[in-house]
């Protein structure tokens, strides 16, 4: 055997110190990151009696699922989560899609007036949903874009302005046209992947006479797959969690669970639970909150090493 | 013949012009339609009075009561933006340390990689809703109501002893301690910024580092050279994205303040107190382009 030498050793060495040093620091992180989420189920699956207890246990003697179902009533849960399906996560769906679209539109072609397109990209990244959920749901009563129908119901009478309040639409519309929730980091996210996709095959389709749609559909989309992952996940998650458009434009009928989780204080206050001060209405909010996330954590779960392994590729340039 | 190509090029970026209008001609439309004009709408709103009834919906310009409202006869308002805006200064640079030294850590090969990076994304499913603020109010109440002993509550260890042991200048242990206070809620609040810069970590070619190497550059020299510059870019959107992301959470006073009086059906004042508050994150926003733009793109070119 071949002595190694002091200089290998010596690196060796380094990258066994460094390797020692990321494992330390990932587990006493990854305990911050994991302990609120055991604190919760171990709170909500715990006797009452045991919560008031001085010693804090990890995992309890006595296991009890009341609490879930106590949750579930308060948050409707079935009806409530039918409404979220319908509309949260159809919208992402669209959204998925559609910012795709854009962003290929923007990083495939130049065109006049690229500046002011991507100044407003960026625009729209800096002012958050909940600075003009208002005035959206405002206009969502009379649907109307920008004031034409008005005029043409205050000339002719004739009034085409739609009421698509307390409908789905008022997140699918948004989201078809590309300006949903977040769709701007989306869109940033889609097209810092198409900069570092080689766009010879597409060249190729355009020569053998594709059309730009057909080029994006079969040749573009199908080579992202990668990057859908992130963007599905991430536009999932945000739409599960958005409560205050939807808080704005649902005032009667079903609400998504997001609007129902966000306002649990309410019904609870009312039963005469204190939230904060009674330990009962505190492991209640914490059985909601698990009822809240355990969809998408168990999707998270489910796709969790394809989106790890998607992330890897979407910086991923030439 | 040179003639003719130079004809068939210009007609093809004419042609590339035209699928750029068509890709994005939708969402141009729905950027004025329902991005833009709610904005306007929405500050004109805050310097009027709306009441929706039973004939639609009836706005009246009143000028600036509402401003005047929220400003001199609720002085709680003022403090709470002051704070909030505070919050802003503590917890935008610790999310970004936090998420630079999480995907410094998470980048590169060593065994367990997905099961770390999945533990680590785990946040951004959880931590973007109510159930932070939920768990937040509750967790802390807990503790202490029932009577949980400190030390195996909420508090895992008592980062106060710790700190007045190292003997920091207090301005600095102040600061320490505050974010340590909230390390919970900073830690879960950087996976998508972790998320992000892991993606522009990727994107440095190989070659710049095999270059570091060959010129013999340690590992801090190759960070500092070699990454950051290169990070810069995503830096900016990674610090646009944490304000925005502090700014509309739901443990945001000023957003719950507007909202509750959303429910009194003060939309005027309401909107107003979005927007004034808006005004000043917006002011920090554009300095940090300013910065950027002064400081870094000169200093690196355009690579940077």
């Amino acid at each position: 055997m071949i002595k190694a030498s002091p200089v290998k050793i010596k690196k060796r060495m380094t990258s066994l110190g460094i390797n020692v040093f990321r494992y330390i620091m990932l587990t006493v992180i990854g305990y911050i990151v994991i302990y609120p989420l055991f604190y919760m189920i171990s709170g909500s699956i715990k006797p009452i009696k045991a919560l008031l207890d001085v010693r804090f246990i990890w995992i309890p003697r006595h296991v009890t699922f009341d609490l879930f179902e106590t949750a579930f009533e308060y948050l409707d849960f079935l009806p409530s989560l039918g409404r979220t399906l319908s509309l949260q996560i159809v919208s992402a769906f669209i959204e998925v899609f559609i910012c795709a679209a854009v962003a290929y539109g923007f990083s495939r072609f130049d065109f006049k007036g690229k500046k002011i397109a991507t100044a407003f990209l960026m625009l729209s990244l800096m002012v958050p949903l909940p600075m003009y959920s208002l005035s959206l749901s405002v206009n969502y009563r009379q649907l109307d874009f920008l004031g034409i129908l008005g005029i043409i119901d205050s000339l002719t009478g004739l009034d085409l302005r739609l009421n698509v309040f307390d409908t789905d639409w008022v997140y699918w519309l948004p989201s078809i046209f590309g300006v949903g929730i977040r769709s701007g980091m989306l869109i940033y996210i889609y097209m810092q992947f198409f900069k570092g996709l080689p766009a010879e095959l597409e060249d190729a389709a355009y020569v053998d006479g594709a059309g730009p749609i057909r080029t994006f559909l079969q040749i573009a989309l199908p080579s992202s797959s990668v990057v859908i992952v992130t963007v599905i996940v991430l536009a999932v998650v945000w739409h599960w969690n958005e409560s205050y458009l939807a808080a704005l434009c649902f005032t009667n009928g079903t609400r998504p669970l997001s609007v129902m989780i966000s306002q649990i204080e309410v019904p609870l206050h009312q039963d005469g639970l204190w939230l904060g001060t009674q330990p009962i209405a505190n492991t209640i909010v914490f059985a909601s909150c698990l009822l809240f996330i355990a969809i998408p954590l168990v999707l998270y779960l489910i796709l969790q090493r394809k989106f790890v392994k998607s992330i890897d590729r979407v910086g991923i340039t030439g | 013949m040179i003639c003719k190509v130079k004809h068939k090029n210009r007609s093809i970026k004419e042609l590339k012009e035209r699928y750029a209008y068509m890709f994005l001609s939708p969402w141009i439309f729905g950027m004025i339609v329902f991005f833009l004009f709610p904005i306007f709408n929405s500050i004109y709103l805050s310097f009027a009075k709306m009441s929706i009834g039973t004939e639609g919906v009836v706005t009246q310009f009143v000028g600036n009561i509402n401003y005047y409202k929220i400003l001199v006869t609720e002085p709680e308002y003022l403090d709470n933006v002051l704070l909030a805006l505070k919050n802003i200064f503590i917890s935008v640079p610790f999310i970004l340390v936090v998420s630079m030294v999480l995907a410094l850590l998470l980048n590169g090969n060593y065994k367990g990689r997905v099961f770390f990076r999945g533990l680590y994304f785990m946040p951004v499913i959880i931590a973007t809703g109510a159930v932070l603020q939920l768990f937040l109010t509750t967790a802390s109440t807990n503790a202490t109501e029932a009577a949980v002993s400190d030390a195996a509550g909420f508090n895992m260890i008592d980062f106060d002893a710790v700190l007045t042991g190292l003997k920091l200048p207090s301005s600095i242990e102040k600061y320490i301690s505050l974010a340590l206070s909230e390390i919970f809620m900073l830690v879960w609040q950087s996976g998508i910024q972790t998320i992000l810069i892991i993606a522009g970590l990727q994107s440095i070619p190989d070659l710049h580092y095999e270059v570091a190497r060959v010129e013999g550059a340690n590992a801090w020299e190759t960070f500092w050279f070699v990454t950051f510059p290169q990070l810069i870019r995503t830096m900016i959107l990674v610090i646009i994205f944490s304000i925005i992301d502090v700014c509309s959470a739901n443990t945001n006073e000023i957003i719950s303040a507007a909202y509750n009086k959303f429910n009194d059906i003060e939309y005027g004042v309401g909107s107003a107190m979005l927007w004034f508050y808006y005004l000043f994150v917006a002011i920090i926003m554009l300095l940090i382009f300013l910065i950027y733009q002064k400081v870094f793109v000169k200093k690196w070119g355009e690579s940077a």
